[in-house]
């Protein structure tokens, strides 16, 4: 018999709250095999075990990272994690060529960032320097 | 990337085993750099991030919150980790597909995956450490089979 979830983050899989849950817990499927067959070749083939198994991967590599990089800042007293403790999370838990590669696309990303948030400035805003906390 | 990989099957049906083999990771490592290279050229040249991501961010930030310690994250964070699942999820991919390769394969299997998993250290952290692996055969990876919840699938994949 298998067991339920190891890993980094635990996430709390109810058996009473079932399938919305699990929506909660995996990345659509669908992407997940995009992605998949975007690296393979155009004749190869992927079993749906082997979407369904990599979706889990996914999902245990976000919660792991994830784990890690709060860990941090509870460590430092931080309250927010940021893409910074991303990296570093990557870097320490043996993803050494994403946190390279990840570091330079934070640095874009923000710079791009920063532009629009000086277009939205113009009125004058907080004024705050801190990326705002993700809202959907 | 295409005909590397043919080659590779031609290489693993060689006279000569060990040769062969010697080929084959050669040609695997080789592969790998080239991935990292296309991936990094490639993440060089977005100018447009948000719509650039196959993953959603918002999904990604569900997952992360799944984790009672975490408090508050980053707009950034989502999007970081959202292109950190892309590469995990290619670069895996691209380590499985070569196994299947090695197997003559073009059909990529869960096995394939998971003899991956096995195989590099780094995925140390999707192995079930509970798993009764003493009879030898292949400890579980990753919690596909979960005691309660399940994707909504059926159980016809399990093998108790």
């Amino acid at each position: 018999m298998s067991q339920q979830n190891i890993g980094g983050a635990s996430s709390s899989n109810d058996e009473g709250a079932g399938s919305s849950r699990e929506h909660d817990r995996l990345l659509p499927i669908a992407n997940v095999g995009r992605i998949m067959k975007h690296i393979l070749p155009p004749n190869a083939k992927i079993s749906k075990e082997a979407k369904e198994t990599m979706q889990e991967c996914v999902s245990e590599f976000i919660g792991f990272v994830t784990g890690e990089a709060s860990d941090k800042c509870r460590k430092e007293r931080r309250k927010t994690v940021n893409g910074d403790d991303v990296c570093w999370a990557l870097g320490t838990l043996g993803f050494d060529d994403y946190g390279g590669a990840l570091k330079r696309y934070l640095h874009r990303y923000r710079e791009s960032e920063g532009e629009k948030v000086n277009q939205e400035q113009a009125g004058g805003g907080s004024g705050s320097h801190q990326p705002r906390n993700y809202l959907d | 990337m295409e005909n590397n990989s043919e080659k590779s099957a031609a290489q693993s049906s060689a006279a000569y085993p060990t040769l062969s083999q010697l080929n084959v990771e050669k040609n695997k490592q080789e592969q790998l750099k080239m991935f990292w290279t296309d991936q990094r050229r490639e993440m060089e040249n977005v100018n447009d991030f948000k719509n650039n991501l196959l993953l959603q961010p918002t999904r990604i930030k569900k997952i992360m919150k799944t984790d009672k310690d975490v408090q508050m994250i980053a707009a950034e964070s989502p999007v970081l980790l959202a292109k950190a699942s892309e590469l995990f999820i290619q670069e895996l991919t691209l380590r499985s597909w070569l196994n299947a390769q090695e197997n003559h394969r073009r059909i990529l299997k869960k096995d394939d995956v998971t003899d991956v998993i096995m195989q590099t250290d780094n995925l140390d952290f999707l192995v079930d450490d509970d798993a009764n692996a003493t009879d030898g055969s292949t400890p579980s990876v990753v919690p596909f089979y979960g005691s309660g919840g399940s994707n909504g699938q059926d159980g016809n994949n399990l093998d108790h």
